[in-house]
């Protein structure tokens, strides 16, 4: 699939496409075969599942973790201005691998904006398709759709922010982190790979620049693992708008 | 080999008593089901042989009553047959001393016995319920709590007068042919004033104030539900089952006891609370509460996680199934526990208040939770009543147990909603999932052993009723009547008019 022309994303990379950075992932270098063809690949998960399978662990308590398992991905992050003010961020994750473990994830999207935006947007609509021709994103019977989960935001950005394998410090750049939200079933029906985009229009002092470098994190997190496994992180790097294609 | 009149008699009672109790249509039949013994014992029978009529009445209506106790699948502890052989002399007992008492008063005086009978009948229900080992359910009021149109004076004197009045009219039936004509129809007349309320059921009044709550009844056998690496797929059955339930608005998302299989710590559970976020609505699920610095043992509990992020825990049970769920606490309970034979982890949780679910429209609503088999005790709904509940949510769990006694308890969840006219969404992890309402009537259900979820709307309840102000006074108030009424009637007077001794 020709990401330049067809500007695809995930987010619906559910559990999303689990796959270790090295098989797969690695900054934003180019995937050197279509992600179909490494599918049969174990993912991030499925290796955490079997090692505490091994280990015969129950499910640990309740709790937040203090930790990433960030690996780069195909895909972009790029803040548009528009007139009056206003912005629009796009959000893109490139086709990749679906995950092949059976769970319930909360997909958790980290997206920086500026700490003063006004926007009357209260989701993020997840689309698949070319930006011309799209169509809303559905997994397991669902519309995919995350919400800004600011109870989230005061709980965990605490902990990941600044930390060495968390979130970047934005301290001074005018931005600050946002976490939008859903909770999502496996869907094993919805094929081998997955992709999406998802946009959101806001306002903010004109001369706000973008932030950079940036980048947006979209988590995998699976609860029922427990805080001390790191949620398989994507990073989808801030790039200036018209060159996303060029990146890849 | 040939009964004896009396042992017959204690038979059919037995039989009777225990049909009452079965899960169906049957119920009613505690009217007439003491009615045999007690005709018995006022002909005049030996203390020993009433004492062996009653115990073998008891015998027989807690081994019918109980059939379903050895084919649960408790997974650990002692064989489930082991906790029905040692149940039934619990029950046996209490109608042994019934029976026993009432043939010591028959002696003296056969007026005497059948005033005394109702009270004796309901002290002594009352008391098996309580205590470490009471066995709170099979009383004779639960017969009536499918029945709504005959079971509405639990709403003034409980589930104890109802017992009160069934043992009463059970007494009237022994006793008639003893009785004088005029007296009888007096008597008859007074037994059936405990139905004049259920004419309010012919006048209900429209809804005021409504809440919409979904139940998610997940189906899952109990060890589906405890296998670890079913995790995931029990979740996704729930949260799928929300999401389908909740394409009309609801107040309140209802998931079953320890539907939530993983342990809350103290710092609640972020997980739940994105649940509920990504709900948008409140979510509420039993969970179990790990123990903590200052208490040792875990809770079975219920949290309300809330989309702005809290898990609040809102209930606690209070009363942990003896042997398998609460842990041993008394020296005989350690000394069974060293032998295999107490398995129970759960301590008693703590009496919650009520929780203040807020709502969009109409101000907050102020629900109360029962936690399982608290809805088996009328006093933890009473004071959650008390303390302001608008409607009760009880969560419950009879995978294991099966779905005989998940009738069972259904029907006494029920009676709940009567005696404190407050309605009651009963959520079961094997159904049945019940929307009652504040007289006892099912407006909507999910069908046992389905995997199934619904929403549906409760109009909340209004006023409290006498009985959520006065208790389980009338349990002493009924036994101080027919102590008084068998001291008065025992008193040497030669004759009494409408008596024929």
């Amino acid at each position: 699939m020709n990401i330049v022309r067809h500007p695809l994303s995930v987010l619906a990379a559910l559990a999303a496409a689990a796959v270790p950075s090295a098989a797969f992932d690695g900054g934003s270098a180019p995937p050197e075969a279509p992600p179909s063809a490494r599918s049969a690949a174990p993912t991030y998960y499925e290796e955490v599942l079997a090692s505490q399978r091994d280990a015969g662990r129950a499910p640990a308590a309740g709790g937040l973790p203090a930790r990433l398992h960030v690996v780069g991905a195909a895909g972009a992050v790029v803040y548009r201005p528009r007139k009056g003010g206003r912005w629009e961020v796009t959000v893109e994750v490139a086709e990749r691998p679906h995950e092949r473990v059976d769970a319930v994830y909360d997909l958790v999207l980290a997206l920086a904006l500026p700490a003063d935006h006004r926007s009357d947007q209260w989701r993020l609509r997840v689309r698949e398709g070319s930006r011309r021709a799209s169509a809303p994103a559905v997994y397991a019977g669902e519309r995919v759709s995350l919400k800004r989960n600011r109870a989230l935001e005061a709980s965990w950005l605490p902990l990941l922010v600044g930390a060495r394998e968390g979130l970047p410090d934005l301290a001074g750049t005018a931005y600050v982190w946002t976490l939008w939200d859903a909770i999502v079933r496996y869907d094993a029906g919805a094929g081998p790979t997955l992709e999406g985009f998802a946009r959101f229009g806001y306002r903010a002092d004109a001369r706000t620049p973008a932030p950079n470098p940036g980048a947006a994190y979209l988590i995998s997190w699976m609860p029922s693992l427990g805080a001390a496994v790191a949620p398989y992180t994507l990073r989808l790097d801030a790039v200036a708008p018209g060159t996303e294609g060029e990146e890849r | 080999m040939q009964l004896s009149p009396t042992s017959s008699a204690a038979l059919r009672t037995g039989v009777l008593l225990a049909a009452s109790s079965l899960p169906g249509p049957l119920g009613p039949l505690a009217f007439v089901a003491p009615a045999p013994l007690i005709r018995a014992l006022l002909r005049g029978v030996a203390p020993g042989r009433a004492l062996r009529a009653g115990l073998l009445a008891g015998l027989l209506h807690g081994a019918l009553a109980f059939a379903w106790i050895p084919f649960a699948d408790v997974g650990q502890g002692p064989p489930p047959l082991l906790a029905y052989l040692a149940l039934l002399p619990v029950v046996a007992a209490g109608s042994g001393a019934f029976a026993l008492a009432v043939a010591l008063l028959a002696a003296r005086s056969r007026w005497a016995a059948l005033a005394a009978a109702p009270g004796l009948w309901t002290a002594l229900e009352y008391a098996r319920s309580q205590g470490q080992l009471g066995v709170p359910w099979i009383q004779l009021g639960y017969g009536l709590a499918d029945w709504p149109a005959l079971s509405q004076a639990a709403g003034w004197v409980g589930l104890y007068g109802l017992s009160f009045w069934i043992a009463a009219v059970g007494a009237w039936i022994a006793g008639a042919e003893w009785l004088g004509p005029r007296l009888r129809t007096s008597l008859a007349v007074a037994l059936a004033a405990p139905l004049l309320p259920g004419v309010a059921l012919l006048a209900d009044a429209p809804p005021r104030d409504a809440v919409r709550v979904v139940a998610v009844q997940p189906g899952l056998g109990e060890r589906e539900r405890r296998d670890p690496q079913r995790f995931a797929a029990n979740l996704s059955l729930l949260h799928a089952g929300s999401q389908r339930a909740l394409t009309q608005p609801a107040q309140l998302v209802v998931w079953p006891e320890s539907a939530w299989q993983r342990p809350l710590g103290g710092g609640g559970d972020a997980f739940l609370a994105a649940l509920a976020h990504d709900l948008a609505t409140p979510l509420l699920t039993g969970v179990w509460e790990a123990p903590a610095p200052g208490r040792l043992g875990w809770r079975n509990a219920a949290v309300l996680a809330l989309p702005d992020g809290r898990t609040p825990v809102v209930a606690e049970k209070q009363h942990p199934v003896p042997i398998y769920e609460r842990s041993a606490g008394g020296p005989a309970a350690r000394w069974l526990a060293r032998r295999g034979l107490w398995s129970g982890r759960f301590e008693r949780g703590r009496a919650s208040a009520p929780f203040a679910l807020s709502r969009l429209e109409g101000g907050p609503v102020s629900i109360g939770v029962l936690v399982c088999i608290d809805a088996s005790h009328p006093e933890v709904a009473r004071r959650l009543r008390l303390a302001g509940a608008r409607l009760l949510v009880a969560i419950a769990n009879e995978a294991a147990s099966g779905p005989w006694s998940a009738a069972l308890h259904a029907r006494v969840t029920r009676l709940r909603a009567v005696e404190s006219g407050v309605p009651i969404v009963r959520v079961a992890s094997r159904g049945p999932s019940l929307w009652i309402d504040a007289r006892g009537r099912v407006v909507a259900s999910l069908a046992p052993g389905a995997a199934d979820s619904a929403g549906h709307a409760l109009a909340l309840a209004s006023r409290a009723g006498p009985f959520v102000r006065i208790g389980d006074a009338c349990v002493a108030g009924a036994a101080a009547l027919s102590a008084a009424a068998a001291w008065l009637s025992s008193l040497p007077i030669p004759r009494r008019e409408g008596v024929q001794e």
